[in-house]
């Protein structure tokens, strides 16, 4: 199991700093696990890369969402896709 | 229109945002609660906070977002407006400011933790004595924010049908896909949604098929939209306004085809979740709301009215007025070649003198500002001044629709902000004082502004202990500013508070009493072409009088001959101009000499005398007097050699083109070409009493008899 935090700012800055551990991540074949616990400000452009490999992998998980984590993927409706009700906390 | 263009505008109607706030705090503090002041107060948040979250201030955007939501509950009245609360909003306020000139100048963000807590406290208060539970209380607020908007809009019908939210007949569907750079520039396109669902709007979906794989990602490109259904209640307009900041950063699409089968689902699937309807009735039904949500747009009022406005760059309007400056002049020019002709009374040149007027005046109302602009920022001063000094005190403000130039508006907040700090610091007595003298425990400042004689007067007037006369001469006596010997009039030794390094403060505080400060008031009311004076008493406070020009581009005057210079006398200081009879003139020693004007004696100051004026006095016959009112020295009687016109005139700064010459108020253009000085009255009448060189015109006058 693969673990990666998020920053607490998750602002497009922070989504280019997190992009290429992130995709390493998904390429790697254990499950990838995605602590949430931190953020405070999420933007579209770490919602896209956490879509995207949300889609990528199938052992992919949020873990501990924090409460703004939560209400703005709630917001933009990508609870689903980031499976999200599911998430471990 | 680039982004920082628009960014400017932004910050332009934040100033206009944050007034009208202050003014509607203002109301709300002196006890006036009712639903157009607080709504005055949100719109003015809810704006800033649309901007904000546009341009990507992420702390000014939540720091508004919670301070509405307090205002929303204060709207509701379900918050009950305390001392307490309106202090808390005041310093919200303040600290709304502080973000705001944090993002002009590119500064750090305030530090507004406790704040916050204290808004959101203020709020949960609210949340826990509020007769309805958080999930009823929630739409309750975003119906107030539909509503604000609304009227923002101009739109003031009521939605037909109720709470259309609840049974989403009539709502709208508007499709938004931030393009290509919407994350450039700090903008933060996820802002935007929280700002849709703010108005009550529900995102429908999210569409991920542009989205790429992880690999093949670009960080800075972005590949997601969304569906939004808003409620019927809100006008169109309220979402473009989110999104007028935007520009093409982002594209809105209405009731698309796409969005209709979309539209179907979601209430197909909601419906079948309710259980309500059948699944053919919650399609057709979807169907006539998808047909119906073009409503919004079709009785949309229509803009014409946000139009009436144009915002027009600075220094447009600055060529503008040096262009008509231009044309006054050569208008003077063409009158005194067509005069050279002997044909001034032609119809078409006295149309043409109307013309350049009327241009003129348009011009110069271009560039009129109501005095509010900086008055509407002393009452954060004086909380600010309260808080470190321990003293109360009430503003009273008077004549803040006065209205003066754009330059003289924005070069007055300085000195105005030193006058008041020295007022509140030295002026105003501590409580414990003030209630041994028999005063209220509360001070009071008062602000005034009027149009008078041509001229706007400012006064700031505190009801404090005074000036110490005694105090202020024996300190200007120790610091070698004057001799111990001079004899001072009240208004000399006031006027030496204006002395730099003098001042009566015991004790230097970090407001003021370092005597830096109001030396510097003073020259920078004399820049502005105005003029500072004092009137004090004893116990009762002390008003300092700002005397300032209406424009500082154009003027009427007098113009002269004094030996073979001409000269011009600002029309605003002229009473009367006579030749008088020697029976009019009464001596007052060997050399002064006074004139007797319908019973009133005032002094004679000759202009060449003052001014040393060179060349061939004009025979004393032709002496003229011409009499004048100046703010501070009473009136005068200017001699002269003769009046050769009354016009008006372009005022061009010696100081820029030269250097300042005591006397002079600057230099113009006469229609022959040359250049005349205009005369500083003020100055040249105290100059004259003080220098005794006021004139012997017995002679003059004399041989005019």
């Amino acid at each position: 199991m693969q673990e990666i935090t998020l920053p607490s700012r998750c602002d497009r800055m922070a989504a280019a700093a997190f992009y290429p551990e992130l995709n390493d991540a998904v390429g790697a074949p254990s499950p990838l696990r995605v602590d949430a616990s931190n953020v405070e400000q999420i933007g579209q452009a770490m919602l896209q890369i956490l879509v995207a490999a949300a889609q990528g992998s199938d052992e992919f998980e949020i873990a501990d969402p924090s409460i703004e984590f939560e209400d703005a993927v709630r917001l933009a409706k990508l609870d689903e896709v980031l499976n999200l009700n599911k998430a471990v906390s | 229109m680039n982004n920082d263009d628009i960014q400017q505008i932004f910050f332009v109607e934040c100033e206009e945002s944050l007034a009208a706030a202050e003014e509607g705090l203002d109301a709300f503090e002196s006890g006036t609660h009712d639903d157009e002041t607080i709504n005055a107060i949100f719109r003015a948040v809810h704006s800033i906070k649309g901007g904000a979250g546009a341009f990507g201030y992420i702390a000014m955007q939540a720091f508004t977002h919670t301070f509405e939501t307090l205002l929303a509950d204060v709207r509701e009245e379900t918050v009950e407006p305390t001392a307490e609360l309106v202090g808390l909003l005041l310093r919200a306020l303040d600290c709304l400011r502080d973000h705001v000139d944090a993002a002009q100048s590119g500064g750090d963000t305030p530090e507004d933790e406790a704040l916050l807590e204290q808004l959101s406290a203020a709020q949960a208060a609210n949340q826990s004595n509020a007769p309805t539970d958080t999930a009823q209380a929630e739409p309750v607020a975003n119906d107030l924010d539909a509503l604000l908007d609304e009227l923002m809009a101009g739109d003031t019908s009521p939605p037909e049908g109720g709470d259309t939210k609840q049974d989403g007949e009539n709502n709208w569907l508007v499709q938004i896909r931030p393009n290509s750079g919407a994350m450039q520039n700090g903008n933060e396109p996820f802002l935007w949604l929280r700002e849709l669902a703010d108005l009550g709007g529900m995102v429908q979906s999210c569409e991920l098929d542009d989205l790429p794989d992880l690999d093949d990602m670009d960080v800075d490109e972005t590949y997601l939209s969304w569906t939004f259904e808003m409620p019927s209640s809100v006008p169109r307009s309220a979402v473009e306004e989110i999104f007028d900041f935007v520009g093409e950063l982002c594209k809105l699409t209405y009731d698309c085809k796409e969005q209709e089968v979309a539209a179907v689902c979601s209430v197909q699937s909601k419906a079948a979740e309710r259980g309500e309807t059948s699944a053919p009735e919650a399609v057709n039904q979807s169907v006539a709301e998808a047909k119906t949500a073009k409503q919004p747009s079709q009785s949309e009022p229509k803009q014409s009215k946000a139009n009436q406005s144009v915002r027009i760059d600075l220094s447009k309007l600055d060529k503008l007025i040096d262009g008509v400056g231009e044309l006054v002049i050569a208008q003077a020019m063409l009158t005194q070649r067509l005069s050279n002709e002997n044909l001034t009374h032609i119809e078409e040149l006295g149309m043409l003198d109307t013309l350049v007027r009327d241009i003129q005046e348009h011009a110069m109302a271009f560039r009129a500002q109501p005095i509010s602009s900086v008055f509407s920022r002393v009452p954060r001063l004086l909380r600010e001044l309260s808080g470190s000094t321990g003293k109360h005190v009430k503003l009273a403000v008077s004549g803040e629709t006065t209205e003066l130039d754009k330059t003289v508006i924005e070069r007055l907040s300085e000195p105005l902000t030193h006058l008041i700090r020295n007022a509140i610091d030295h002026g105003i007595e501590s409580a414990e004082e003030r209630k041994e003298a028999g005063k209220n425990p509360e001070g009071t400042l008062t602000l005034s502004a009027e149009q008078k004689a041509g001229r706007i007067l400012i006064r700031i007037a505190d009801d404090g202990k005074g000036i110490d006369r005694d105090v202020l001469r024996n300190k200007a006596i120790a610091n070698d500013v004057v001799d111990a010997d001079t004899p001072m009039t009240d208004e000399e030794i006031y006027n030496l508070v204006f002395s730099p390094g003098l001042s009566t403060a015991k004790s230097v505080s970090n407001i003021s009493g370092r005597g830096v400060g109001m030396d510097v008031v003073r020259q920078n009311v004399k820049e502005l072409g105005g003029r500072i004076t004092i009137d004090s008493s004893p116990g009762k406070g002390t008003t300092f009088t700002l005397a300032l020009p209406l424009t500082l581009a154009i003027s009427d005057g007098m113009i002269v001959q004094v030996g073979d210079q001409s000269l011009v006398i600002p029309l605003t200081h002229v009473v009367e101009s006579l030749s008088p009879e020697t029976s009019d003139l009464k001596g007052m020693g060997s050399k002064r000499q006074l004139l007797n004007v319908r019973g009133q004696f005032v002094p004679i100051v000759s202009l060449s005398k003052v001014l040393g004026g060179g060349g061939p006095r004009a025979t004393s016959s032709k002496g003229v007097l011409v009499v004048v009112e100046t703010e501070g020295h009473g009136c005068a009687a200017l001699l002269v050699d003769a009046i050769q016109d009354q016009r008006q005139f372009v005022i061009k700064s010696l100081d820029t083109h030269f250097h300042a010459v005591d006397s002079v108020a600057g230099a113009t253009i006469l229609g022959n070409g040359r250049v005349a000085l205009i005369i500083d009255v003020d100055r040249v009448v105290q100059t004259a009493a003080a220098a005794d060189a006021v004139s012997s015109p017995v002679s003059a006058l004399g041989e005019a008899a």
